[in-house]
């Protein structure tokens, strides 16, 4: 992977336009209201309920009715079964960059997706002997090794190119691989250590304090915080704990411990997983570590059991759990900080923050200690990545954290993204990645349209848009299974599926070409990726059955063009989130106009291929879901009286309960719109009576800026808001205006910008978004 | 003190160390505390050394090389990658320790 060069530039600096939407009343109260927080919706009924079942919810059957339960497998009623066009009907062949019809024609044709940025350089100092040694007898690890060093050393003198904002979340499994009881150590001693490195990774651990005053401001917050893994690489929940008794007395540190096959236990997938572990270690040993880059059945680390946690078998002086800290700093990339080179003075840790020091120090040793001439201040012996004992171990540098982050970016960049993150249902506005949006419309000629937030630029301009071919009848319907991955989804004039994609270098199958997919489909078409280079598609079919068609990441399911009948009678479109991977819950509402589930659990439909769950409910909108983490669904629907409704799992049970709704106030206008962009957050936008957008938010422990109330955030809106986070506290929202022109706000951690209820202009003329 | 005695795989007891003086004990009968890392010498009988250290990964890694007696219990100990013409000097030596300094 080229080494990408982006400017960490905030988006909202230099943005001097301040638009309101056209017709937008320049004030932000809602009729006689001060501009403080907490609005009510116009026209909303002051009833205070906060928990009640929707008006007129009925109690039916657990199928919805009308379902025919037909089997898996069948093209769609009436589908056109002829077709492998590659193109839609009425694609023009236009060519990339252009300004929309009738829009602001200022593109400027800086097509394609993101720019490579620099090339590779050499990194110039030197490395370990030892290392090298092993370098040359296994060529492939050279090469990866390489790779990685390169990107480390782009990293270290620019460590504005991180790309990772705020905390990666990393998920952990522990193998306990015992032979004696006592070696089969407590959760309780597992949680210490997962306690232990979340605060020695973000420097909240408080002998940090300890530090010499010399070093002091170096220590910094690495920015990674740990968790035992929720779901298993199944997708099934778990303890993120693995047990396994074998008949090994002890262990060498010769992997022996990472293979059923020699007496321990398999390491889960090293791309979502980090794994480690935990033994009896002979000789010794307290652990060890394998870089980046190496096989990936060995990945992870391993620890003597009575080096790990910090209570239980836990024995001074390793008993405050930083053999792990020291052996995940080796996974993400560090080296010792005397630079592995025996003694001498002539061996580097690749870092510049810390001193040259000449070999390891053990014990607690007393500050300062000298050596190859970096007095006053000596060796930074209490550095996590020296050999000092536990309680003599307590910072890394800043130079270190930047080491660690580009391994995140590098060789370790699916690792706390895609590991039971839950994924969004398509839309037509999506972030692969931090500081990226790509957003898709239709034109006035209904062919698909597209621009994007590059990190510090909109292409093809602020205005301008990609012309992408085909005629549409449905709004876009984007996803992102991985890093510069888009995949597209229309319904063309003949009622069938069409697909194109980025592949992170050119589209497919050509930038203005289609892949048909067969179907005939009313409204919008509904797509989830639940982990890498996997697509699930649901379209409801002419008898409004629902429709399911996947991407296993070699073929299309059943066919290209065939789809799985999953029954129902559906009004408007399905909705699907992934919460883990493997898992799929989809929502529809009924003829009755109550909500309907159903769930795909990694091995079978529940609660039946064709069957659902009835969550009750009058339903006067398509329900809009979101999963902020495993085992974790809010759902939002509008009911009768116009007010927002809400309704969740946690993990348990359905809340209010199985047919209730929380009552959220408001009077909207079309399908609510949600994402979470952290754990136990999640942000609502409405549109009101009066076209304008409307915001609340669960902060975790209350609903803001009250469970009923909203905040006005002006405009007047011709389109559902499409709301997309790339990253913790970041929020962009578009809409389109009353001059068909798109709209955009965001929200970057601390204000709105460009205002409240200010918007930035982004051209075009629109017919669907 | 004969040039036999050396022989022997002996490790590096650093919690014994005192100011210069190298504290080895035999590798594989004295009862070791749990270390991040230790280094181990082992004199083999015709002149060849290996010697184990910690590698990057914390896994104990040998490096090859030779010993050869000086006399005066001196040794040199050669070819090791950190350690290239390095000459030690016994100052004491039992069946249970190996005590040594560097020249
Ligand atoms: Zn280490």
């Amino acid at each position: 992977m080229a080494i990408k060069n982006l400017s960490k530039q905030k988006k909202d600096c230099g943005r001097k336009e301040d638009y309101s939407m056209p017709g937008s009343a320049k004030t932000m109260e809602i009729g006689n209201e001060q501009s403080e927080e907490a609005h009510t919706m116009p026209g909303e009924n002051m009833s205070n309920e906060d928990i009640s079942g929707m008006p007129s919810g009925g109690m039916g059957s657990g199928n919805m009715s009308g379902d025919k339960g037909n089997e898996l497998s069948s093209g769609m009623p009436g589908g056109n079964m002829s077709g492998d066009k590659s193109s839609m009907e009425g694609d023009k062949g236009d060519e990339a960059s252009s300004g929309m019809p009738g829009g602001n024609m200022s593109g400027d044709g800086d097509g394609g997706g993101d720019d490579g940025g620099g090339t590779p350089r050499s990194r110039s100092c030197a490395t370990m002997d030892v290392h090298r040694q092993l370098l040359s007898r296994y060529p492939f690890y050279a090469r990866a090794r390489d790779e990685i060093e390169n990107l480390a050393y782009q990293y270290a003198i620019n460590p504005e190119v991180v790309q990772r904002p705020g905390v990666t979340r990393i998920p952990i499994v522990v193998h306990v691989v015992w032979n004696t009881p006592q070696q089969n150590i407590s959760d309780t001693q597992i949680n210490s250590q997962i306690d232990v490195l979340n605060r020695d990774f973000r420097r909240t651990n408080p002998d940090v304090n300890n530090t010499p005053a010399p070093f002091l401001p170096l220590t910094a917050d690495a920015r990674i915080e740990f968790f035992l893994a929720n779901v298993d690489p199944n997708g099934a929940p778990s303890t993120g704990i693995d047990r396994r008794q074998t008949t090994v007395t002890s262990f060498s540190h010769d992997d022996a411990v990472k293979s059923q096959s020699t007496g321990g236990a398999d390491a889960w997938p090293a791309d979502r997983y980090l794994n480690i572990w935990v033994c009896q270690l002979g000789g010794g040993l307290l652990g060890y570590a394998q870089f980046p880059g190496g096989p990936v059945t060995t990945d992870g680390v391993v620890i003597l059991h009575s080096a790990f946690g910090t209570t239980g078998t836990a024995s001074p002086p390793f008993h405050l759990g930083r053999t792990a800290t020291h052996e995940i700093g080796h996974w993400l990339n560090l080296n010792h900080i005397w630079g592995d080179d025996g003694t001498g003075c002539s061996g580097t840790d690749n870092v510049a923050d810390t001193p040259n020091q000449a070999g390891s120090n053990t014990g607690t040793p007393i500050f300062p200690h000298v050596s190859c001439n970096n007095g006053p201040n000596g060796d930074m012996f209490m550095n996590y990545m020296d050999y000092v004992d536990d309680p003599a171990m307590l910072m890394f540098t800043a130079g270190q954290v930047t080491r660690m982050q580009a391994c995140l970016d590098g060789p370790r960049s699916l690792i706390g993204i895609e590991a039971g993150a839950p994924r969004q249902s398509s839309s037509p506005v999506v972030a692969w990645g931090a500081n990226r949006l790509d957003v898709f419309v239709l034109g006035s000629d209904r062919a698909l349209y597209h621009k994007w937030w590059n990190g510090s630029a909109w292409g093809p301009s602020v205005t301008g848009y990609e012309a992408m071919g085909g005629v549409c009848t449905s709004s876009p319907q984007v996803v992102a299974w991985g890093p510069n991955r888009l995949d597209v989804f229309v319904i063309g004039t003949d009622s069938a599926l069409y697909h194109k994609w980025w592949n992170g270098s050119a589209w497919g199958p050509s930038v203005t070409g289609y892949e048909a997919m067969g179907g005939v489909c009313l409204g919008d078409p509904r797509v989830v990726s639940w982990g890498p280079n996997r697509l699930d598609v649901f379209v409801i079919g002419t008898d409004r059955a629902l429709y399911h068609k996947w991407w296993n990441g070699s073929a299309w399911g059943p066919s290209v063009t065939g789809y799985e009948r999953m029954g129902g009678v559906c009004i408007g479109q399905p909705e699907v989130v992934a919460w883990g991977p493997n898992r799929l819950d989809v929502f529809v509402i009924g003829t009755d106009r109550a909500l309907y589930h159903k769930w795909w659990d990694g091995s079978a439909w529940g609660p039946s291929l064709t069957g659902y769950e009835r969550l009750g409910g009058v339903c006067m909108s398509a329900p809009r879901a979101v999963a902020w983490e495993a085992n974790r669904l809010d759902v939002f629907v509008v009911g009768t009286d116009g007010a927002l409704y809400h309704k969740w799992w946690d993990g348990s049970a359905w809340g209010p309960s199985l047919n209730g709704f929380e009552r959220m106030g408001g009077i909207c206008v079309g399908q609510p719109e949600v994402v979470a962009w952290g754990p136990n957050r999640l942000d609502v936008f409405v549109i009101g009576t009066d076209s304008a957008l409307y915001h609340k938010w669960w902060n975790g422990s209350a609903w803001g800026p009250s469970l009923t109330g909203y905040e006005a955030m002006g405009g007047i809106c011709t389109s559902m808001p499409r709301v997309t986070a790339w990253g913790p506290n970041r929020l962009d929202v578009f809409v389109t205006g009353t001059d068909s022109a798109l709209y955009h706000k965001w929200w970057n951690g601390s204000a709105w910008g460009p205002s409240v209820t200010g918007y930035e202009a982004m051209g075009g003329v629109i017919s669907s978004f | 003190m004969n040039q036999a005695s050396i022989q022997g795989s002996w490790t590096h007891s650093f919690e014994e160390d005192q100011g210069d003086v190298q504290v080895y004990r035999p590798t594989h009968s004295f009862a070791f505390p749990p270390a991040r890392g230790r280094d181990t010498l082992e004199f083999g009988e015709g002149g060849e050394l290996i010697k184990q250290v910690p590698g990057p990964d914390d896994r104990p890694r040998s490096l090859r090389g030779n010993w050869t007696a000086l006399g005066m219990n001196r040794f040199r100990l050669e070819g090791t990658m950190d350690a290239p013409g390095q000459v030690i000097e016994v100052v004491e030596q039992t069946t249970s320790v190996l005590k040594i300094r560097k020249i």
